[in-house]
């Protein structure tokens, strides 16, 4: 077995694991009025009123491209109706995600570190080429965007947004006490929306005439097509270990 | 079995030492361990922090030869509390974390309520504990409501979900939240040690909820933290207003070091898990160096025997352990209660045009977040969405 296996023992976060003061917790509650009439309604109507609230500010805007080249390039898209900005933040966002899955994956080396039987999946090599990919990844994002006059320095609001969603991910990768499946599991949780975000960037790069961006982007979308399938079988081999079963991903 | 502070010395303060591996360990199982074991991390990690502002303030106002031996005692009491409040696991949310904070005020406000002999002082937390009462009803609606999910995964069963004296009515203008002060002269140590505790509490729950407040994306919770705060903040008014000002700061020294002893004694006496019993132990021995090296430069500063302020055994620990009882007793007989100056009436009592009446009519004039948050709520086991889906299957069938 895995080191911190899932296992039987106290957990003393259900009611059953007190049954007489559970029993009058819920008497107690049962019994009492609440003092403001309605439900969740009363919540949500807040949230509508923020959210529609005059002088409301988006997260943050996009730079302008700071080259002349760039600035053609956009303007030139701009005429012709489009709106190059969604791009921009799209690349900063894919930017800013690779540059963190690598660091992903060097959370779960460490976690492989001690942690891992013998025999279990994931190889070593591995997952030190995935990190590396996504390295390259975030290189040739790097120069894109300096191809085309913008600041790959920039956190543009798509970028900050990942951060925030991948924030638990971090968590539950770098915490000492989960287990290597556990682990996986957040890891298939980037993986899903790595693919995606690259899919979507390549139509995307594609619609707006971008052709030459689609066709460097589609090694990087085999790449994550690759990481996204082992992913899926390091998590399958795990929790098939550990259940003693034999279960098949997609 | 209570503790003499004439023969404990503890361990002496220059072999108190810590390095950051001994200072970073592995936190407790928000799952597993007992939540009242959470409790004494939340409280001890309060009390240290009340220590380090009241170290903090002392040093800026006196001198007396004492700024550095006080900077010696505050390094020591930094890192006892990282020590301490890193036991948190990270896997408990801000949120959960804010239920197991209320939990620990209407816990241990009960506690000290229930063995405290002076009535005003007694009064003054049974006051205070309907208020705290209220926002750990609050804060479950909003972990339901926001996170979907049930606020006993943390409370494990000991402490009642359901509203306390409503938070839009705590909201005192400041002339009704300053309390008449125990005598230093008369007051009985357990009353002392009951005041620096109950603080210690309440301050770092003002500062928690000012601190976390704005990481809340949802203006719900922003409101609702904001709201609260706003009380804590009147709670740390009231509490610290108990103490006699006319203790000189020497004496005031003394009796936060006897109130560090008396609270990890009291955690030591209780604690189930055998890894943190010996964490209370270890900073038993560090308060009792540290409250003998105080008694040095008190009888250094005020030329008195230190045996003047402290009692030669400390107070019996007061219990960790549920109120569930005595705070139905409390919450039945002073719900209708407020303030008025330093006293305690029925609201009735209160004319429409005090300056607290209008001092909340003025804050709720937009309405008030924690009616909002918490309207129709009842704790229901597993969250209100229980109820939910079982309308919806009876819909079905």
């Amino acid at each position: 077995m895995a080191k911190n296996p899932t296992q039987m023992g106290t957990n003393r976060t259900g009611i059953a694991t007190s049954p007489i003061d559970s029993k009058a917790m819920i008497d107690s509650a049962k019994s009492a009025a609440p003092t403001s009439q309605g439900d969740e309604s009363n919540f949500a109507n807040l949230r509508t009123e923020y959210i529609n609230r005059a002088g409301q500010k988006p997260v943050g805007a996009i730079p302008p491209p700071t080259s002349l080249k760039g600035a053609a390039q956009a303007v030139g898209t701009l005429i012709t109706g489009k709106r190059p900005q969604v791009l921009i933040d799209m690349l900063g966002e894919r930017l800013a995600f690779e540059r963190m899955g690598s660091r992903i994956y060097e959370a779960l080396l460490a976690k492989m570190n001690g942690t891992l039987p013998p025999g279990r999946s994931p190889n070593r090599q591995e997952v030190e080429e995935f990190r590396d990919q996504e390295v390259r990844h975030f290189q040739l994002l790097k120069q894109t965007m300096e191809n085309m006059g913008l600041d790959p320095t920039v956190e543009t609001p798509s970028a900050d947004l990942s951060g925030v969603e991948s924030a638990g991910l971090l968590q539950v990768l770098s915490d000492p006490r989960t287990n290597i499946e556990q682990c996986l599991h957040a890891l298939l949780v980037a993986e899903l929306a790595d693919y995606d975000g690259w899919e979507t960037l390549i139509q995307l790069t594609d619609a707006l005439g971008q052709t030459g961006l689609s066709n460097a982007f589609g090694e990087a979308l085999r790449d994550e097509e690759n990481h996204l399938r082992a992913v899926r079988r390091w998590y399958a081999d795990n929790i098939s270990a550990e259940a003693g079963v034999q279960l098949q991903m997609p | 079995m209570a503790l003499d502070l004439t023969k404990e010395h503890g361990v002496p303060l220059e072999k108190q030492l810590f390095d950051w591996h001994d200072m970073v360990r592995t936190p407790i199982s928000k799952l597993d361990n007992d939540a009242f074991t959470r409790v004494r991390i939340i409280l001890m990690n309060g009390i240290e922090n009340e220590q380090f502002v009241f170290l903090h303030s002392a040093a800026r106002q006196h001198d007396s030869g004492v700024r550095v031996p006080l900077a010696r005692v505050r390094r020591v009491e930094q890192h006892q509390q990282t020590l301490v409040n890193w036991l948190l696991p990270a896997d408990q949310s801000v949120l959960e974390t804010t239920l197991a904070y209320e939990q620990v005020a209407v816990e241990v406000t009960a506690a000290l309520a229930e063995q405290e002999p002076d009535p005003y002082v007694k009064q003054v937390l049974e006051f205070g504990l309907l208020e705290d009462f209220d926002h750990l009803y609050r804060y479950s609606a909003l972990i339901d409501r926001l996170e979907g999910k049930d606020p006993n995964n943390i409370l494990q069963s000991y402490t009642d979900v359901r509203p306390g004296r409503p938070t839009a009515e705590e909201h005192r203008a400041p002339i009704d939240d300053v309390r008449d002060h125990y005598d230093a002269k008369t007051a009985s140590p357990i009353t002392k040690m009951n005041v620096l505790t109950i603080l210690a509490g309440e301050q770092q729950t003002r500062n928690y909820y000012a601190t976390v407040g704005p990481l809340y994306a949802d203006p719900m919770a922003r409101q609702v933290y904001a709201e609260i705060s706003s009380i804590e903040e009147q709670h740390v008014t009231q509490y610290e207003s108990l103490a006699d000002p006319n203790e000189s700061w020497a004496e005031k020294w003394l009796l936060h070091e006897a109130n560090e002893v008396y609270n990890y004694f009291t955690c030591l006496q209780q604690e189930g898990d055998a890894r943190i019993k010996k964490i209370w132990e270890r900073f038993l021995d560090y308060e009792l160096g540290h409250l003998h090296f105080a008694m040095e430069h008190f009888k250094r500063i005020e030329n008195r025997d230190p045996a003047e302020i402290l009692p030669q055994t400390l107070p019996e620990p007061f219990k960790y352990t549920s109120h569930r009882d005595y705070v139905t007793r409390v919450l039945q007989a002073q719900v209708d209660l407020n303030a008025q100056g330093t006293q305690f009436v029925h609201k009735s009592q209160i004319p429409a045009g005090a300056e607290s009446v209008r001092y909340r009519e003025q804050l709720n004039s937009k309405g008030s977040p924690t009616e909002t948050v918490a309207a129709g709520y009842r704790w229901t086991p597993g969250t209100e969405l229980v109820d939910r889906a079982a309308s919806m299957q009876a819909g079905h069938a």
